[in-house]
């Protein structure tokens, strides 16, 4: 009995025991378990490596942003394919570009991470992708002696242009045909660009100075025409290049719709008190104003007539993004512009695109030209694919002959250098925007008065 | 029933009288530190864009425009207030023992760092997008002159603001030491006249000004974005150099006639030059009259 008590305190213990042993090890089992999983998660979630440098250039001190993508995973190898850009963080153009460095950083985790970096024919591998960026204040200078420095120290195999085509026609002569470097025109293109016989730039873009169906607002002068509700035009623009192309275009093409043009006016740059502009324009009552300015601009034309008790049937302007549609509230209502993609299009990776946007924090309707962007990336991927090396002779080659589906619909670059991706027409209706024009592509009616 | 010019002409001068008013305002308050404490402020224009941001983004807070565009300034005057003296005392005193030269230099130096750091810090906590207000009145017709509301809001409110200034200056201590510091500062200290609190109190009104001349900026629909700053400042130092330094009359006659200028410009020759009128006025003056209308 008293032996048997024993055996029943050792066995109790040797229970105890047991079950302290068991909870130890069940706990040290869940959290390693749990470790593993955290660390699992992490190697294989990409981890995003930016780096910022502050750099001397020409007197100027700037920002040097590097983004690379890692994994433990599956990560591309080989030498990085370089892409190199600047972008204005400070300045005229930094509402227009800043919120690229975000998208760029969202496209660069997708394409090496997701789809494993662009696979390089001479090499045999798939490479991973690096952005070199630089804030260019919005200075010509600056932007010249940046690019330089991406071509000839950074030895980027493809450069993108910066914001405007002012900054970008400057860039051709010094940089890309001085070096030798492929470069992308983004939002920056002009007739003076493409008839000169440089060879290498191009840009997904339609001539949109052209008062053709290439022209900046053409869909919308072919709106016009067929609506036929307006009868006057009037034309305010800022003298600056690409406000010069889609004025001048607009004037032919509003011609040819049947619209007579009551009032035309170039700014000078800068300018931003429009009383004067605004009393002369309520004096004549056109139907349509259209405003060849930026996006913030033309929203601060738009208050300052409606304080000045002036509002025309429609306003049309060249671009909207940067807060035009929050700034403006009801005012924007009914407004028309022009642009190269929205989220009704259904063409090549629209979703990603999105997708990458929304990532990014950045809203389509700030942010109109982000299309642009994913084109020269998707340009970007197909030419090196094509090319098969690191060459800038060999991607140079590649993308004067491509032929690919984008977010926009099938681009082909032309023998000149410059693309087929032309604008459509939108509107704002109740705070959205809606493809209005042409029909099919729209998803929603144009309404006019 | 008046010719569509002669409306075009006349609503001109007075768009040009307000946008003069708000140069006068930041002018004022340049002139006012550079008469008194001997300091060229290049950081004032910063002064306004940052009064313009913050202004913005109460009224949008608050969402009512007009009620935004008062609240914002109850709160702003107080604060240029204190900022304007804080910035005399933490960056311009210590300069104060140097020669006059030297405080000049060495104030230009300090408060054109202080622009450049306020420019990024205005772009990184408000963002870099034109900030405007619409405050959505019917605007005023006279006969067949239409005058958009807050135009005419904004003379009432400079007049009002001129007057206080001129009767500060002319009847308070404060005022009066101002004035004696502006015309002889060895005569006003040995008369016993606080020259350190004095110029602290300069800076605080002339930031005061600077920020006034913001919110009204603003609220007449003109933009402002971080950026904007070194740009008015480049403005309102026409001004006095047009007026003539240390005359506050001359800054009134300046600021009128760089505004009317301006909008008369656009009007009768083309809208093209009017930007570029203050710099031929400069060069104009500069010519003539080296020391400006009223300067001696």
């Amino acid at each position: 009995m008293g032996g048997g008590a024993f055996m029943g305190i050792r066995k109790v213990k040797q229970n105890g025991v047991t079950r302290t042993v068991a909870t130890v090890l069940a706990i040290v089992l869940l959290l390693i378990g749990l470790s593993s999983g955290y660390f699992i998660g992490v190697s294989v979630s990409p981890t995003v490596v930016t780096k910022t440098q502050l750099v001397t250039v020409g007197g100027t001190v700037t920002e040097r942003i590097t983004i690379t993508i890692t994994t433990a995973v599956a990560q591309p190898t080989g030498p990085p394919l370089k892409i190199g850009m600047t972008i204005s963080k400070d300045g005229l153009f930094a509402p227009l570009t800043s919120g690229y460095e975000a998208f760029n950083r969202e496209w660069l985790k997708w394409v090496n991470n997701v789809r494993k970096g662009v696979w390089v024919r001479e090499l045999g591998v798939r490479v991973p992708v690096e952005i070199i960026m630089y804030d260019d204040k919005s200075r010509p200078d600056l932007a010249i002696q940046l690019y330089t420095k991406l071509a000839t120290e950074d030895n980027v195999h493809i450069l993108v242009s910066p914001y405007s085509a002012d900054i970008g026609i400057q860039l051709i002569p010094a940089v890309a045909e001085r070096f030798r470097v492929p470069m992308i025109m983004a939002e920056a293109s002009t007739k003076d660009m493409w008839n000169k016989g440089y060879k290498y730039i191009v840009t997904p873009m339609v001539p949109y100075w052209e008062d053709n169906e290439n022209g900046w607002a053409a869909n919308y002068f072919d709106m016009l025409a067929k609506t036929k509700w307006a009868k006057t035009i009037a034309f305010v623009g800022w003298d600056i290049t690409w406000a010069i192309d889609t004025y001048n275009s607009g004037k032919s093409l509003a011609r040819k719709a049947g619209l007579q043009i009551v009032y035309d006016k170039l700014l000078a740059p800068g300018t931003t008190d429009f009383s004067g502009v605004i009393r002369e324009l309520k004096t004549i009552n056109p139907d349509i104003v259209y405003l060849a300015m930026f996006g913030p601009i033309n929203a601060l034309f738009i208050k300052q007539a409606a304080e000045a008790g002036f509002k025309p049937k429609e306003w049309h302007v060249i671009e909207y993004g940067a807060g035009f549609v929050e700034s403006l509230g009801p005012l924007a209502e009914g407004v028309t512009s022009d642009i190269f993609w929205t989220p009704s299009f259904k063409y090549y990776q629209s979703d990603l695109l999105n997708e990458l946007m929304s990532r990014a924090g950045l809203s389509w309707v700030d942010w109109e030209w982000t299309e642009l962007r994913m084109i020269i990336f998707q340009m970007i991927i197909a030419a090196v694919e094509e090319a098969g090396k690191l060459d800038r002779e060999a991607i140079n080659e590649a993308l004067h002959k491509l032929q690919i589906m984008t977010v926009s619909g099938p681009l082909i670059i032309g023998p000149q250098g410059y693309g087929n991706i032309g604008l459509v027409t939108i509107q704002i209706q109740n705070g959205r925007i809606q493809t209005v024009w042409p029909p099919h592509l729209a998803n929603a009616t144009y309404v006019h008065p | 029933m008046f010719d569509p010019y002669f409306i075009i002409i006349i609503g001109s001068v007075i768009d040009g009288l307000v946008l003069g008013g708000i140069y006068l305002l930041i002018s004022l308050g340049l002139s006012l530190i550079f008469g008194v404490a001997g300091v060229l402020n290049v950081s004032h224009g910063d002064m306004v864009m940052l009064a313009g941001l913050l202004t913005f983004f109460i009224s949008n807070a608050i969402g009512l425009q007009l009620l935004g565009v008062v609240i914002a300034t109850t709160v702003i005057i107080p604060l240029f207030l204190i900022i304007g003296i804080l910035l005399y005392y933490c960056l311009i005193r210590p300069l104060t023992k140097r020669t006059k030269q030297e405080l000049l230099i060495g104030s230009i130096l300090i408060t054109l760092g202080l622009s450049f750091l306020l420019q990024d810090l205005a772009a990184t906590v408000f963002g870099t997008l034109p900030r405007s207000v619409y405050i959505g009145f019917e605007p005023i017709k006279l006969g067949e002159l239409v005058v958009p509301f807050f135009r005419l809001a904004t003379f009432i409110i400079i007049v009002v603001i001129a007057f206080f200034i001129w009767s500060f200056l002319k009847y308070t201590f404060t005022g009066m030491a101002m004035r004696a510091v502006t015309n002889n500062r060895e005569v006003a200290l040995s008369l016993g006249i606080p020259i350190d609190i004095t110029a602290a109190m300069t800076f605080g009104a002339g930031t005061v000004l600077a920020a006034l001349g913001g919110i009204l900026y603003l609220a007449n629909g003109f933009p402002i974005t971080p950026f904007v700053g070194l740009s008015l400042t480049v403005k309102a130092l026409t001004v006095i150099v047009i007026g003539g330094t240390g005359k506050l009359t001359g800054t009134v006659i300046g600021a009128v006639i760089l505004g009317v200028a301006e909008t008369l410009t656009g009007a009768v020759i083309s809208f093209y030059w009017a930007p570029a009128i203050s710099i031929l006025l400069l060069l104009i003056v500069l010519v003539i009259k080296p020391k400006g209308i009223l300067g001696e």
